[in-house]
C-alpha cells in the first residue's frame, strides 16, 4: 500500500524539480534543487503557487546605470526590462514572476506602441492579478492605459470605430483565430460596445487623464454572435463585451489550450481540455487551480522538453551564480536572444520558434560569458594544483550551482576534460600544466551551459 | 541542336559535381578583361554563343543555372516581409478615382503630397506616395525590372495579422502548415550540411525558410560572428568547439532538444560560412544611415552574395528579411508610414546598387510583400483597420516589368466590376500562391507542385 501511494506521489527529485524550476520558475537558485528535489510533486507545486513571503533576497541591483540606486522604468530606456528580470532573478515568488511573463506574452502589449511611462503599471497590473479571476483581470486589462493605447482602445469612438482592439480580444486573448468562434461582423461590433474610452496628451505628461466618456460612446443597439445560441444583443457596453467573451462558450477551453503550452510543448489531448475547461468555470474562471493541474501533470514531469525562454535562462544563470543585476548589458544581450521585456515582438506575444535560431544561439552564447561574471582563470590559479579530468568536470558544474547534467551531456564535458597536458615540449601550446588546465576550465564552464542540452528542460 | 549538346554537356560534368575542367578553385577573374568570372567560364567552355546568342531558350537558361550551381552561384530569392499590412491606397495611392476616394478616405489622403506623388504609367489611375521614391527609382530604371502586383491575396480573406501572415510564409492557406515555402524550396534542392543555403540578416529566422529536412540560418549581422571563449585557446577551445559539434550531430526523440541540437550544430555550420567573409569595400551605394536591423540585413546579404571562397559563391539561396518599421496603422498613420515606407523603400533602392557594383545583381530576385492590404475605408482615428488584398512587388534584372493582376477599382460591392467586396475590403486580382508558383518554375527552375500546394490552380504571372 505504502509503495502503490508513494507511486502516485513520488518525490521529485533534483532532476524533477531542476525541470519544474525551469517550467515554473526562474530555474533553481541556490539550495532549490535539495529543497524541492525532497518534496513530492504536489508539495512542490504548491509551494510554487502560495510561497510563504513574496519578497526580494539576494544580491540587489548595482551600477551607474542605475538612478539613485534605483530602476527608473518609466523614464529611461531598458529599464523595465532590467527591473523585470531582477525580480526574476530575486523574487521568492518565481511562480508569480513566470505568471507576469506569461500574461505579458498573453496580452503582448509593447513599451513600443504605448507609453513608457504606464508600463510598470501594466506589468504590476499583471503580476498582481493573475491569482485572481480572470474575469476582473480582462476588464482592467481592456482600460489599463498601456492597453487602450497599444490597441487604439482611446481612438475608438461612436461613429468611427477601430477595430483593433476588439480583434484581437477575441483572436488572441479569449476565443482563438480559426476555431469558428466569431466572425467578421462580431468584431464589428464588439468595436462598437468598445467605444468611449479617451485620453489627453500634454508636451511633458504625454498619454494621461484616461477617462470613459459616455459622448464618445456608441450607444446603440448591438448584436454579438448573431445566430448562435449564446448570442447577446443590446445598448451593449465595454464591461458587456468582456462578459460576453469570457461567457462564450469556446473561451474555457481556449484558455486551458493556451495556459497549457506555456508549460508543455505537446498539446493536450482533448478530455484533458474539457477537464481544464471545466477546473476554470468551476473556480469562477480563475486561472490559478488551471495553472495547479497543469503543473502537476505527469506529461510535465514525464514528457518531453521545452526551450527555456531567453529571460527566464539569462536570470536562471545569474540565480545559479548568485549574481545580481550589474550591468545594463543584459538589455541589448536579450534582445539579441529574442527576448526584451516590455517589448514583445508583436501583440500575439514572444514566437518561441525564434528561440532557437542559430542567431538567438550566438546571443546564448554571449549570455553565459556575462551570467559567468568573472575574468578567466589564468595559470597563476593552478599553480601547484593538480586536476583530474572529473574534478575539472565537478569544478565547472559547481562553478554554475550544480545543476543535473544527463549523460550526453557530461559526455561532450568528458570529451574536453579527457584532452591531457603534452608535457613540455613541441605539442605544448600552453607553456605550463596550470596554464592548460586554466583554459581547460575556462573551455568546461562554457561548453556547459551553451550546450545545446542546457537551452530546453 | 547544339543547345541539346551543350546541355547534355554541362549535365554530365557540371551537375554531377565533377568540377568544370577549365576553371580550377581559386583561379582569379583575369584582370583587366572585364569578365566576370562566370563569362570567362562561358567563353573557356566556348558557349557564350550558345548562351547569349541564344537568348531566353529555355535549354540555355538550364545550363547557365547548371554551371551556375557549379561554382555554387545559386539564383536567389530575397522575401521582404513588410510587417503589420502596409497601406497598399496609400502606397498607390489611386487618386485617379477621385469619387472614391472622397467618400472612402476624406481624410487619410490629404496626408499624401499630391504634388509629388507620379502617376504610375502601367495604370495612372495609381500614384507613387512619395516616400516609396526608392521603389519608383528600380522601377524606373532601365536595367531593372518591377512587376507589381496592386491587388495580391487569396479568396475568403483572413484579416488576423498572424494568420494572414502564416499563409503568405507558408505559401499556403492550411492553418497548421509548419514549414515555409522557401524551406520546402530548400528541402528540395538543398544541402544537409551548409545551414547559409536559408538565411535571415539581421533579425530572427524568417518563417518562409522553416524547413522540415535541411539546416536553415539567421544571424544579426556577419562580423562579430563568432563562438569564441574568453581564456580559452588551443586545443582546449577546439575540444569545446568540436564537443558541442558532436554533441550536436546527436538525436534524442525528444523535439525540442533535437531542435536545440540542430541549431547549435548549424550555428557552427554557420559560423564555418561566415569566418571566410572578408570585410568587402564599400561599393558606393546609398543605404539610409539610420539604425535599421533591415539596413543591417540589407547590408550584410549584399556582402555575403559577394563573397568568394577560393572562387565559388557561399551556397545561398533564399534570405528572409524584414522590412523597417510596423505598418499596422490603425491609428496615427502618419508621420509613421511614410517615414518607414523611405527607409524601407531606400533601403531596397540601395541593395540594388549595391548588388549591381559588386557584379551580383542578375542572380537575385526579390519580393516585397505583406500580409494584407487596409481597409479602403479609413477609420475615426487617422488610420484604417485590416482590409483583404494588398500590394507585392518582385524586382530584379531579370523581372519582366509589368502588373500581376489588375487594380480592381474601388466600386462598392454589387455594382458591375465593383473592385470592392461585400465587406468593403479590395476584391484580390492575383493570388500570392501563383506569384509563389511562378517563382519558383521560371526564376528557381523547378516544379511548384509539391512545394504549393495545388499548385496547379493558380495562374502564373510572367515575372521572367
Amino acid at each position: 500500500m505504502a509503495s502503490s501511494r508513494s507511486s502516485r506521489s513520488p518525490k521529485l527529485g533534483r532532476a524533477g524539480a531542476q525541470r519544474l524550476l525551469w517550467r515554473a520558475g526562474t530555474g533553481p537558485g541556490k539550495g532549490d534543487l535539495r529543497h524541492f528535489g525532497s518534496m513530492t510533486v504536489d508539495g512542490a507545486v504548491d509551494q510554487l503557487l502560495h510561497p510563504k513571503k513574496k519578497r526580494l533576497t539576494g544580491p540587489a541591483p548595482s551600477g551607474a546605470f542605475l538612478v539613485g540606486g534605483n530602476f527608473a522604468p518609466a523614464d529611461e530606456w531598458g529599464h523595465l526590462h532590467l527591473l523585470m528580470l531582477d525580480r526574476m532573478v530575486r523574487s521568492t515568488d518565481p511562480l508569480g514572476e513566470r505568471m507576469t511573463l506569461v500574461l505579458h506574452d498573453w496580452f503582448g502589449v509593447s513599451q513600443s506602441g504605448s507609453d513608457v511611462q504606464h508600463m510598470p503599471a501594466h506589468i504590476a497590473l499583471l503580476r498582481n492579478g493573475w491569482r485572481g479571476s480572470f474575469r476582473k483581470l480582462l476588464k482592467r486589462i481592456t482600460v489599463d492605459p498601456s492597453m487602450l493605447m497599444f490597441l487604439g482602445g482611446t481612438s475608438n469612438r461612436m461613429g468611427a470605430p477601430n477595430e483593433n482592439y476588439a480583434r484581437e480580444l477575441m483572436e488572441l486573448f479569449t476565443l482563438g483565430a480559426d476555431r469558428g468562434a466569431y466572425s467578421e461582423s462580431d468584431v464589428r461590433e464588439l468595436a462598437r460596445c468598445l467605444t468611449g474610452w479617451r485620453n489627453d496628451w500634454g508636451q511633458n505628461a504625454g498619454a494621461y487623464n484616461f477617462r470613459f466618456d459616455p459622448a464618445f460612446h456608441d450607444a446603440g443597439k448591438k448584436e454579438l454572435f448573431k445566430g448562435r445560441s449564446w448570442k447577446v444583443s443590446g445598448r451593449l457596453g465595454w464591461e458587456d463585451a468582456v462578459d460576453a467573451v469570457v461567457d462564450h462558450p469556446m473561451h474555457a477551453t481556449f484558455v486551458a489550450e493556451k495556459l497549457w503550452s506555456y508549460f508543455i510543448p505537446t498539446p493536450p489531448s482533448p478530455p484533458t481540455v474539457q477537464e481544464l475547461a471545466r477546473t476554470y468555470r468551476r473556480s469562477g474562471e480563475h486561472l490559478l487551480p488551471v495553472v495547479r493541474a497543469i503543473l502537476r501533470h505527469r506529461r510535465l514531469h514525464d514528457g518531453d522538453s521545452m526551450v527555456i525562454p531567453p529571460a527566464v535562462w539569462a536570470a536562471g544563470l545569474l540565480k545559479a551564480r548568485g549574481r545580481g543585476i550589474d550591468t545594463e548589458a543584459w538589455t541589448w544581450r536579450l534582445a539579441d536572444a529574442g527576448q526584451m521585456l516590455g517589448q514583445p515582438p508583436s501583440v500575439a506575444g514572444w514566437d518561441d520558434e525564434a528561440w532557437l535560431s542559430t542567431s538567438a544561439y550566438s546571443a546564448r552564447w554571449g549570455i553565459a560569458i556575462q551570467a559567468a561574471g568573472v575574468a578567466p582563470l589564468k595559470a597563476a590559479d593552478y599553480d601547484g594544483m593538480r586536476e583530474t579530468p572529473s574534478e575539472a568536470i565537478d569544478r565547472a558544474i559547481a562553478f554554475w550551482g550544480n545543476p543535473e547534467i544527463a549523460p550526453p551531456h557530461r559526455k561532450a564535458l568528458s570529451r574536453v576534460a579527457a584532452h591531457k597536458w603534452p608535457g613540455h615540449g613541441p605539442l605544448d601550446k600552453y607553456g605550463s600544466e596550470a596554464a592548460f588546465n586554466a583554459t581547460r576550465q575556462n573551455t568546461l564552464r562554457q561548453v556547459l551551459v551553451a550546450a545545446p542540452d542546457f537551452q530546453v528542460c | 541542336m547544339s543547345h541539346q549538346h551543350c546541355h547534355d554537356y554541362a549535365r554530365s560534368h557540371a551537375m554531377a559535381g565533377a568540377g568544370l575542367p577549365q576553371i580550377e578553385p581559386g583561379m582569379p577573374v583575369p584582370a583587366g578583361t572585364g569578365l566576370t568570372r562566370r563569362s570567362m567560364l562561358l567563353r573557356t567552355l566556348g558557349l557564350g554563343v550558345a548562351v547569349y546568342g541564344g537568348g531566353a531558350l529555355a535549354g540555355a537558361q538550364r545550363l547557365e543555372a547548371a554551371i551556375n550551381d557549379a561554382l555554387g552561384q545559386h539564383r536567389v530569392v530575397v522575401s521582404v516581409f513588410v510587417d503589420g499590412g502596409w497601406d497598399n491606397l496609400s502606397l498607390l495611392a489611386p487618386f485617379g478615382l477621385e469619387a472614391d476616394l472622397a467618400r472612402l478616405r476624406p481624410n487619410l489622403t490629404t496626408s499624401i503630397d499630391r504634388a509629388k506623388a507620379v502617376p504610375l504609367d502601367l495604370d495612372p489611375r495609381l500614384s507613387w506616395h512619395p516616400a516609396a521614391a526608392g521603389l519608383r527609382a528600380l522601377y524606373d530604371d532601365p536595367a531593372m525590372g518591377v512587376a507589381i502586383a496592386p491587388a495580391i491575396g487569396y479568396d475568403d480573406a483572413n484579416y488576423s495579422h498572424f494568420t494572414s501572415r502564416h499563409f503568405w510564409e507558408t505559401g499556403t492557406t492550411e492553418v497548421n502548415g509548419r514549414t515555409g515555402w522557401m524551406g520546402r524550396y530548400l528541402d528540395r534542392v538543398g544541402s544537409p550540411d551548409v545551414p547559409i543555403q536559408g538565411i535571415t540578416v539581421g533579425g530572427s529566422l524568417s518563417p518562409s525558410l522553416a524547413t522540415g529536412k535541411v539546416p536553415v540560418s539567421a544571424i544579426w549581422k556577419v562580423d562579430g560572428y563568432d563562438y569564441w571563449i574568453p581564456g580559452a585557446w588551443g586545443p582546449n577551445a577546439d575540444a569545446g568547439n568540436g564537443a558541442l559539434r558532436h554533441l550536436a550531430a546527436k538525436k534524442s526523440g525528444d523535439r525540442w532538444l533535437d531542435q536545440a541540437r540542430l541549431t547549435t550544430g548549424a550555428a557552427f555550420g554557420l559560423l564555418d560560412s561566415v569566418r571566410a567573409t572578408k570585410p568587402v569595400p564599400a561599393s558606393g551605394a546609398a543605404y539610409p544611415t539610420i539604425q535599421s536591423q533591415f539596413v543591417t540585413g540589407l547590408r550584410d546579404t549584399a556582402r555575403l552574395l559577394s563573397t568568394r571562397v577560393n572562387g565559388s559563391a557561399l551556397p545561398i539561396r533564399c534570405v528572409g528579411l524584414r522590412a523597417h518599421g510596423g505598418y499596422d496603422t490603425h491609428s496615427a498613420q502618419e508621420p509613421s508610414f511614410s517615414e518607414n515606407l523611405k527607409i524601407t523603400a531606400d533601403g531596397i533602392r540601395a541593395f540594388w546598387q549595391d548588388l549591381a557594383a559588386r557584379g551580383e545583381d542578375d542572380r537575385v530576385v526579390m519580393v516585397v510583400w505583406s500580409e494584407f492590404g487596409r481597409r479602403p475605408a479609413e477609420n475615426g482615428s487617422a488610420g484604417c483597420d485590416h482590409g483583404a488584398a494588398g500590394t507585392a512587388f518582385v524586382i530584379g534584372r531579370q523581372i519582366k516589368q509589368g502588373l500581376i493582376g489588375e487594380f480592381p477599382g474601388l466600386q462598392a460591392a454589387g455594382s458591375t466590376g465593383s473592385g470592392l467586396m461585400q465587406d468593403g475590403n479590395l476584391r484580390a486580382t492575383s493570388d500570392f500562391r501563383g506569384l509563389y508558383a511562378a517563382l519558383l518554375e521560371q526564376w528557381l527552375g523547378t516544379g511548384a507542385d509539391g512545394i504549393i500546394p495545388d499548385a496547379a490552380k493558380f495562374a502564373r504571372p510572367g515575372l521572367i
